[in-house]
């Protein structure tokens, strides 16, 4: 659809006249792959649409139903051109659409009386809907057309003529379009694409540069698959801003092609080794393309001169996946010390998509970059690459000033990358180095440490992260006591209230029940015998996780736990303490504390004391704690510090 | 390597005796002895299978929605008592079968799910499980080829997470048919296809990321659904196929399946399919845990079992209950490669 040359006199508005021109342009835009015999989704709203008031809507529906050649829409589009009190411009578009969707032979008397109208826009209709006439049968309207006083009948006409008669066209085409005014150079140039020989390409290409309304012209070549008109897509591409919207414009035009013709005139834009032409074939490669074979001429086309722009175009064309990124790996490998932080960052993502390098080789010094950009997209792109790649045992040195790094984003996805790579063989080295956050009072920096070491210690390694935050990490625990959903055996001394003996056993009952709202009122218990076992914090963030340790299902239930440890001399220290769901506390038999948090069906009910000043004997102390649990997590915590939050370790 | 001995174990048997499949001798082998009742319930249930007017001209058994799973199981039960494809009274109806198998895959380029069911990959993994185990007692010389085509389309459907869904496509995941694939690929892989360690690696850790921390129960998903009998039992039963018996999140897994009360044993949801993997479970688990557990299990199986036809019904079908029901019962046979410890 072009409204440039038969509609810009309709519209006195300027803004009106851009608007349609960006709503046609934006529908020209839509790949349209419908097969005509399917209805294409949203006919029925398209159809409806044609009786709105509003002409940019009707405008709207008509390019939709004609580029979709919805015959359905062909007695109401009939309506609209035929209806006298409608706007003449729309009605010429009408009828065009008819025409397009009719696909017909014979020319439909509507087309005769538009041709013969005093108004101007509906003869240029008529001249313009003749395209759609196959065969033969338009050719004399045609011509009588190109007579016709108005210059945007006659070209219309001229392009019509143009459809029928091809390369014979070429006479009267050459005489006509020898000297063009700014209006009609759109249309013209239909008229020359359908010629198509090689003297109206270069015509075309004359009308190309000096066009003002490229947009229009673009949209002309659009709508041909002449493989000719390629190059000049790519001429006119390489002298459009990458920010103006036709550049875009023009790389949708382009797509219309095969795969296969747009490698030679790539490979031509390529060879002429113009920086733009380069820039350019790589977008479109990056776009459309994406052929492995194109990859090399691309890559031999980057020299000293090349722009900072061109190169990132080229290392992102090649950088694909599809483009096979590992024959460039050597090219991607030069640019990873580029004195420009973009171009390094691109380098890195460029190899990250190759299969057959190892990338903890190649990134160790580029992780150490002084750009945090640079070293968080090497250390995000070996949190994709296969974890055999990663230098075991030696991951912590590796990461060394990544893991120390000012900046908080670098220093976290270090610890992450530790997390995610490193073993058991990393562990002691990596607590060597970050030891010392663990007993700092940074809270943010020694959770972070802690999560990375949790990811990679071994079973007792975890206990060892928590006892250096000062976390009380080994104990004794016995469960389960049955409980029920008003907590009332919290309430209940149970026997290790009164005695601890560890070798002892105790009669207890559970019920089987993996939720709260599954147990049922009157339901039997089940009895089992339960004993006193050792366990070991199952976090690194201290955590007694109580199911791992006690036997199923641990809903409704009721556990201890007791830890004896040793204090080097009377002192006073704070107890912070938090759980889920409720806790009580004795240190050396006098209760200290207690917390019970409500109950929320199936969600974390988290009971906290914390900041307990407490006094240490010197010698065995011990600490009691009751929980409580009715679903869901269940855990108790135990942290113990000095007045400035430094964590005090205990055994 | 294993199932080649299996068949000339089988052999050996089948020239020593010719009563071979009313009384076979590995009944005294288990570690629970088959009683009598339970062998009489077996006999009738394969004499119900092997009825002409169940098993369709095409060697399928089962309705239109999930017959290669109902072929696949019913194969399956039949070899449980030793019977061979192509020999003996079972024979011709096994070998059936394992055309009508090897038909799908070959008419869906190795995909051995019931074309438009939506949840093919069970019946893909319950077939090449049963092809694996009939490979080596089968002459069927398509069986190979047929295996390396469905076990490669079962490797590329694994997702990321490790798991598997109900499309042959690398998309989402779920505990209930990442173990039918893990079962399925470590009979594959007993047969002699090669499947990488790495798959069953990944699988596994999929398994255990579905385990409910507070019970030791697996869940649905690793993200979500409750934990409960049945995926308890197939997340244990995967994990001890692969090697895992005794990882703690295997332990817990079968600590919860044995404090699960009596009380709710029998009506437990998708009661065979909790209990096909339940009584694995306990076999593998070891013979103090067997012991406990199948009497239990073989007496409620018995009970539930149809007296005039000896069917038994079940939630897809009377040859879905009868061969399941076939399976958990003849664990003590051990003639299956995938029984054995």
């Amino acid at each position: 659809m072009n409204l440039s040359a038969t509609s810009k006199s309709f519209y006195e508005d300027s803004t009106t006249y851009v608007l349609v021109v960006a709503l046609v342009t934006f529908l020209s835009l839509i790949p349209i792959e419908i097969k005509a015999s399917e209805r294409p989704s949203g006919t029925i709203g398209y159809l409806q649409q044609l009786e709105e008031k509003d002409w940019i809507l009707k405008v709207e529906a008509l390019h939709y139903l004609s580029e979709n050649n919805v015959n359905e829409g062909l007695e109401k589009i009939f309506k609209l051109a035929s209806n006298k009190t409608e706007n003449s411009w729309i009605r010429s578009k009408a009828l065009t659409a008819y025409c397009k969707i009719q696909n017909g032979s014979t020319i439909p008397p509507i087309l005769t009386d538009f041709s013969i109208s005093k108004d101007s826009k509906l003869r240029a209709g008529a001249a313009e809907a003749l395209s759609f006439i196959t065969g033969n049968k338009s050719e004399a309207l045609s011509l009588k057309l190109i007579n016709d006083d108005d210059e945007t009948v006659k070209f219309n006409a001229l392009a019509s003529y143009s459809k029928i008669k091809k390369e014979e066209a070429w006479p009267l085409v050459q005489k006509m379009t020898s000297s063009l005014s700014q209006e009609v150079m759109p249309i013209a140039s239909k008229a020359l694409i359908r010629v198509g020989n090689n003297e109206a390409l270069k015509k075309l290409q004359e009308i190309a540069d000096a066009v003002e309304n490229k947009r229009a012209l673009i949209d002309s070549l659009s709508k041909t698959k002449n493989t000719n008109t390629i190059p000049l897509l790519l001429n006119l591409l390489e002298k459009t801003s990458i920010d103006n919207p036709n550049f875009a414009y023009i790389i949708s035009s382009l797509s219309i092609h095969e795969n296969e013709t747009l490698v030679k005139p790539l490979s031509n834009l390529i060879n002429t080794g113009r920086d733009p032409a380069v820039f350019v074939a790589a977008r479109v490669i990056t776009h459309l393309l994406q052929d492995p074979k194109i990859g090399k001429e691309l890559r031999s086309a980057i020299n000293n001169s090349s722009t900072p722009e061109t190169l990132e175009a080229v290392m992102i064309a090649l950088g694909s996946k599809n483009m096979d990124p590992d024959i460039h790996k050597e090219f991607f490998i030069g640019y990873l010390n580029n004195e420009n932080p973009d171009i390094r960052v691109l380098s890195t993502l460029c190899l990250s998509h190759c299969k057959t390098v190892n990338l903890y080789t190649l990134f160790k010094e580029t992780i150490k970059d002084e750009e945090s950009r640079v070293s968080l997209a090497a250390m995000n792109a070996l949190m994709n690459t296969p974890l055999e790649d990663a230098p075991t045992g030696e991951l912590v040195s590796y990461l060394e000033e990544a893991l120390v790094n000012t900046d908080t984003v670098v220093r976290k996805t270090a610890f992450d990358l530790l997390g995610h790579a490193g073993n058991a063989d990393d562990f002691e080295p990596a607590l060597a180095m970050l030891g010392d956050a663990l007993s700092g009072t940074d809270t943010i920096r020694r959770e972070a440490v802690a999560e990375a070491l949790g990811s990679i210690a071994p079973d007792k390694g975890v206990a060892n992260v928590a006892r250096r935050q000062g976390y009380i990490s080994n104990w004794m625990v016995l469960g389960t006591f049955l409980n029920d959903k008003e907590h009332k055996a919290f309430a209940e001394e149970f026997e290790p209230e009164k005695t601890i003996d560890f070798e002892k056993t105790y009669p207890s009952t559970y019920v089987w029940a993996l939720q709260g709202n599954q147990r049922k009122d009157g339901e039997k218990a089940i009895e089992r015998e339960i004993g006193w076992a050792e366990a070991s914090v199952n976090k690194t963030n201290g955590m007694l996780l109580m199911g791992p340790l006690l036997p199923p299902p641990g809903t409704f239930s009721i556990a201890y736990a007791v830890s004896d440890f040793n204090s080097t001399k009377e002192q006073e220290l704070f107890l912070n303490l938090d759980g889920d769901d409720a806790f009580k506390v004795w240190l050396n038999g006098e209760k200290i504390a207690e917390a019970i948090a409500p109950y929320l069906p199936r969600q974390s009910c988290l009971a906290t004391v914390g900041n307990i000043k407490i006094k240490l004997k010197k010698g065995t102390n011990r600490i009691l704690i009751k929980s409580a649990n009715i679903e869901n997590e269940w855990w108790v915590r135990a942290r113990i510090t000095d007045a400035n939050n430094r964590p005090i370790e205990l055994f | 390597m294993r199932t080649q001995f299996i068949s000339f174990y089988l052999l050996f048997i089948l020239a020593l005796s010719n009563t071979f499949a009313q009384d076979p001798p590995s009944q005294s082998v288990g570690v629970a002895r088959l009683t009598p009742e339970v062998r009489t319930a077996i006999n009738k249930g394969l004499e119900y299978l092997s009825k002409e007017d169940l098993q369709r001209p095409d060697g399928s058994w089962g309705g239109d929605q999930n017959r290669v799973a109902e072929t696949s199981l019913t194969l399956m039960a039949f070899m449980l008592q030793g019977h061979v494809p192509g020999r003996g009274q079972y024979g011709r109806a096994m070998e059936n079968a394992i055309s009508f198998l090897l038909n799908v895959g070959q008419n869906q380029r190795g995909y051995l799910g019931t074309p438009r069911n939506h949840a093919g990959m069970y019946e893909h993994g319950l077939a090449v499980l049963a092809l694996s185990e009939a490979w080596g007692q089968s002459k069927n010389p398509r069986i190979k080829s047929a295996l390396r085509l469905a076990v490669d389309i079962t490797l590329r459907a694994q997702n990321r997470e490790g798991g598997w869904r109900y499309s042959p496509e690398p998309r989402d995941a779920d505990l209930s048919m990442t173990v039918m694939q893990l079962v399925a690929l470590n009979s594959a892989s007993e047969a002699g296809i090669a499947v990488p360690q790495t798959t069953i690696d990944k699988a596994a850790e999929y398994v255990i990321s579905c385990q409910d921390v507070g019970s030791g129960g697996f869940k649905y998903t690793a993200g979500g659904g409750e934990p409960n009998f049945a995926r308890t039992a197939a997340g244990v039963m995967s994990l001890i196929m692969c090697g895992q018996r005794d990882r703690k999140a295997t332990q817990r897994g079968i600590a919860f399946l044995k404090a699960f009360p009596d009380s709710k044993f029998k009506s437990t949801n998708h009661f065979h399919y909790a209990h096909y993997y339940a009584v694995q479970s306990m076999y593998q688990s070891g013979d103090a845990d067997f012991r406990a557990w199948y009497p239990k299990i073989s007496a409620e199986i018995v009970s539930k079992q149809n007296k005039n036809d000896g069917s038994w019904s079940g939630s897809y079908g009377q040859a879905y209950g009868t061969s399941l029901s076939i399976l958990i019962l003849g664990v003590p046979y051990r003639f299956l490669p995938i029984y054995q410890r």
